[in-house]
């Protein structure tokens, strides 16, 4: 669906993104990740036909971006950073507007208006003013717009930024359900947590250069170096850790926080087994998990040092 | 379906699109009727306008009424006075109001940070342009509806005929579509909706006094001038004039023409222009509309000439032409075509080298531009050669005609060196606004340097021999002064012989202009020249 080809884009004297190639298949929701100027929402804007880049070039659905940027403009949907709105204007108006602009004929507008309000949860503000909205329904509002047309490419460059705890949820909730709907999202954000639950594939970029990128999963499994193991003991805790480190399956181990820390580096599936040997061997196991690695661990680890 | 039958189908179509289905025009419209404000304006406007009338009907009864014992002449001329106030109050509030109407919509959009969802739309640039010009145009001719029942006040008095009052109306809108349109250009061109109005402002102001000068000769020509009673064929150019003289027709190189109509074919084409460059202007949608533009702008244009030098013979003038007319109009398209060099004949150094092509100077590219430059030139003073011809007391002798000749090369040869200038600044600049100011510059030296000298010379204050003035030939002028026998015995004199001056200024600037043309590829090779985004 997206492809982006050695792309490159240099203001002047400051390479704002420096070669970067990136995949994403049809019905995959990327999160495009990086600090601050990172160069997210330079690539979001050469991808959306509104930026020339120096070099390289992106492809949505085969089509060039470079090179044929009114056929790429209606298969995309594209959420600025920032955004503004009219004055003076209605929510349905604002609609009405970009549904016209969209050449969606006359007879549907009003069905496909109805549809995006109910899809965002603004079917009830239908004849408020936009400049009355909050900042989050502003948001969902433009996203509505966004969908107006049917896209298959969704670029959301920071969705939710500037938002409340609240509307980050609300808008969180939207892009899932856009995501079940099957649709393909690139969503930029500098902040993990935002993207962590819903997102099925990643690209970190900084400084122009893209850090790593593709499946949450394989990268998880990639940036872990196996699977850390939580115990919690009634006693014998020196005991234990002497034991585990014993073990042909156990490498490294620690105590934090009361709990011993081990990571295992036996087969994926059979960590029970480090759990039995401790148990014939007399140890009282009171909790044994799994630690969760995220995508914030991954984040910083494989961006430590440029970032800090 | 025939071909032309589809192009027509489909030119009507663009256009219902553009105007009957418009977003932005339905947008602009929706929000501007909402609320208290639009409704204020249009009560203020009708306020000034009854205040406007009724301080006119008191001065005017105080001037005609009494003295002429209030008979039927009398209320005719209160008719007429009165409506003219109405028509004078009305043009000077379009030129103020109707350019502001539209001068921040579209930079509005890019402040706004509209414009780039605008952008992804299928929104074309033309339909953004046209649905801005529109909402600002219809608001305008709701304000001069409003107006009609005033006028109504004059018929009361008569003196004015329904013919009258419809045809400075017709006018009217015409005026408002060509000042609505002078907002779009502007607003296209600038971010910042400030500078936009500003100088769309400026503008309006320079038309409208450019156009009530040219009325105000052309009129009063007509009233005091004996022999001839025709007016000026652009004298309604601006409709504040239209109360005196809606229904006359005007003499235009043998031909009457009404200059009701003139005015309005010139109004509409020119917004037309405006409009058409605006559209190519359009952020994130660069549309390449080079043919319809350098065609409108040279039908434009020479419609201009031949109605205003046409028109100029025979009323103002109204007398055969004479060199005096040859050398100011052949300078007046001389120095009009180095200045279009600075819009024409900048931009990005394509490489391509297609000087001799006609079709390419319809093409979007910096060559395109140069030959369009001079071809234009060449039009526009074969079209003066026209006017010349076709003047009912056309000059006869061939001394006439081969100054003209000679001029015409001067011409021509001057615009090939300003423009190759144009070229050459395009390959080593970085930005062409750099570019067009050289021409500008250049321009304004080789003219205005010329006028500088010649004032500063005082006979006997420096020696009218200094070798010095043989410098004198490279001015552009100098055989233009020269062919129309203005260059007098008081003038500085020169070694060279003066005769041939139109010889050695078409040498020296064919030779410039080839210079430039051949530096041009290798100086853009080194500096890379104007880049546009």
């Amino acid at each position: 669906m997206l492809e982006i080809q050695n792309l490159t884009k240099v203001y002047g004297k400051l390479t704002a993104v420096d070669d970067l190639s990136l995949r994403l298949d049809g019905g995959g929701i990327m999160g495009f990740i990086g600090p601050n100027g990172a160069g997210k929402t330079t690539t979001i804007r050469v991808v959306a036909t509104l930026l020339k880049p120096t070099s390289g070039t992106a492809f949505v659905d085969g089509i060039d971006v470079v090179l044929h940027p009114e056929e790429i403009r209606p298969l995309i949907g594209y959420m600025p950073d920032f955004f503004g709105l009219y004055d003076n204007v209605k929510v349905w108006e604002y609609l009405d507007f970009f549904a016209a602009a969209y050449r969606i004929p006359k007879s549907k507008r009003r069905s496909t208006i109805d549809d995006v309000l109910e899809l965002t949860d603004l079917a009830g503000k239908w004849d408020s003013f936009v400049s009355e909205l909050s900042r989050g329904m502003q948001q969902r509002l433009c996203l509505a717009k966004t969908l107006l047309h049917d896209p298959k490419l969704l670029l959301l460059d920071e969705p939710a930024s500037g938002l409340d705890p609240r509307a980050r949820i609300e808008i969180k909730e939207l892009l899932k359900e856009l995501g079940n709907m099957g649709k393909t999202i690139l969503i930029s954000s500098h902040i993990l947590p935002e993207l962590a639950d819903f997102c099925n594939k990643v690209a970190i970029i900084e400084q122009g250069k893209l850090v790593v990128s593709g499946d949450v999963e394989e990268i998880m499994e990639q940036c872990r170096g196996g699977v850390v193991l939580k115990i919690g003991l009634i006693d014998r805790h020196e005991e234990a850790i002497l034991f585990l480190q014993g073990l042909e399956t156990v490498g490294e181990v620690k105590t934090e926080n009361g709990l011993v820390a081990a990571s295992y580096t036996g087969k994926p599936g059979e960590q029970h087994s480090v759990l039995e040997a401790l148990a014939t061997n007399g140890f009282k196991v009171k909790s044994f998990v799994e630690a969760e690695v995220d995508l914030e661990d991954i984040f910083l680890k494989v961006t430590r040092g440029a970032v800090a | 379906m025939s071909i032309a039958q589809g192009a027509r189908e489909r030119v009507i179509t663009t256009i219902g699109e553009s105007v009957v289905d418009n977003p932005v025009m339905a947008k602009e419209l929706r929000t501007r009727m909402r609320g208290y404000k639009a409704f204020i304006t249009m009560g203020g406007y009708t306020l000034l306008l009854s205040g406007a009338l009724f301080i006119a009907y008191i001065s005017v009864w105080v001037m005609y009424g009494s003295a002429a014992g209030g008979g039927w002449i009398a209320n005719q001329r209160i008719g007429q006075q009165l409506f003219a106030t109405l028509t004078w109050t009305q043009v000077a509030l379009l030129t103020l109001i109707a350019p502001s109407l539209t001068s921040g919509l579209i930079s509005q959009e890019i402040s706004r940070k509209t414009m780039e969802m605008l952008a992804l739309t299928r929104l074309t640039a033309g339909k953004i342009v046209v649905g801005n010009h529109l909402a600002g145009l219809l608001y305008m001719l709701m304000l001069l509806v409003c107006s009609l029942p005033l006028a109504g006040v004059s018929f009361m008095f008569g003196g004015i005929s329904p013919a009258e009052v419809v045809v400075t109306y017709a006018l009217l809108a015409s005026y408002a579509f060509l000042l609505c349109a002078v907002g779009v250009f502007w607003s296209s061109f600038f971010s910042r909706t400030a500078a936009a109005s500003g100088i769309s402002q400026i503008t309006a102001i320079g038309i409208f006094l450019a156009t009530l000068s040219v009325g105000g000769a052309g009129l009063i020509s007509m009233m005091y001038r004996s022999g001839t009673n025709d007016p000026f064929s652009l004298a309604l150019l601006n409709p504040g004039w239209a109360p005196y003289g809606a229904l006359l027709t005007g003499p235009v190189s043998g031909i009457r023409i009404p200059i009701a109509l003139a005015a309005f074919v010139l109004h509409s084409m020119s917004g037309l222009l405006l409009l058409l460059v605006a559209s190519t202007h359009v952020r994130y949608q660069r549309v390449n509309r080079a043919l319809s533009i350098r065609a409108l702008f040279l039908i434009t244009t020479l419609l201009f000439i031949w109605l205003g030098l046409g028109g100029f013979l025979e009323t103002v003038a109204g007398r055969s032409p004479a060199l005096a007319d040859l050398a100011v109009f052949g300078s007046m398209v001389m120095v009009a075509a180095c200045l279009m060099a600075a819009g024409f004949a900048t931009g990005e150094p394509t490489g391509q080298r297609r000087y001799l092509s006609i079709r390419s100077a319809f093409r979007n590219n910096l060559s395109g531009g140069f030959v369009f430059t001079l071809l234009w030139a060449l039009a526009a003073y074969a079209a003066m050669g026209f006017c010349f011809v076709a003047a009912t007391n056309n000059p006869t002798g061939a001394g006439f005609w081969l100054a003209y000749l000679k001029i015409g090369l001067v011409t021509l040869t001057v615009v090939a060196g300003v423009s190759a200038v144009g070229v050459l600044a395009s390959s080593i600049a970085k930005s062409r606004g750099v570019a067009a100011a050289t021409v500008i510059l250049c321009t304004v030296l080789l003219f205005l340097g010329y006028v500088l000298v010649l004032n500063c010379y005082q006979p006997g204050f420096s020696n009218p021999h200094s070798p010095v003035w043989n410098l004198a030939v490279l001015w552009p002028m100098t055989p233009v002064t020269y062919l129309a026998e203005g260059w007098s015995r008081a003038w500085p004199k020169t070694s060279l012989p003066l005769g041939a001056s139109w010889l050695f200024v078409s040498c020296i600037y064919t030779v410039a202009c080839l210079i430039a043309l051949n530096l041009a590829p290798r100086a853009a090779e080194k500096f890379g020249g104007v880049r546009e985004e």
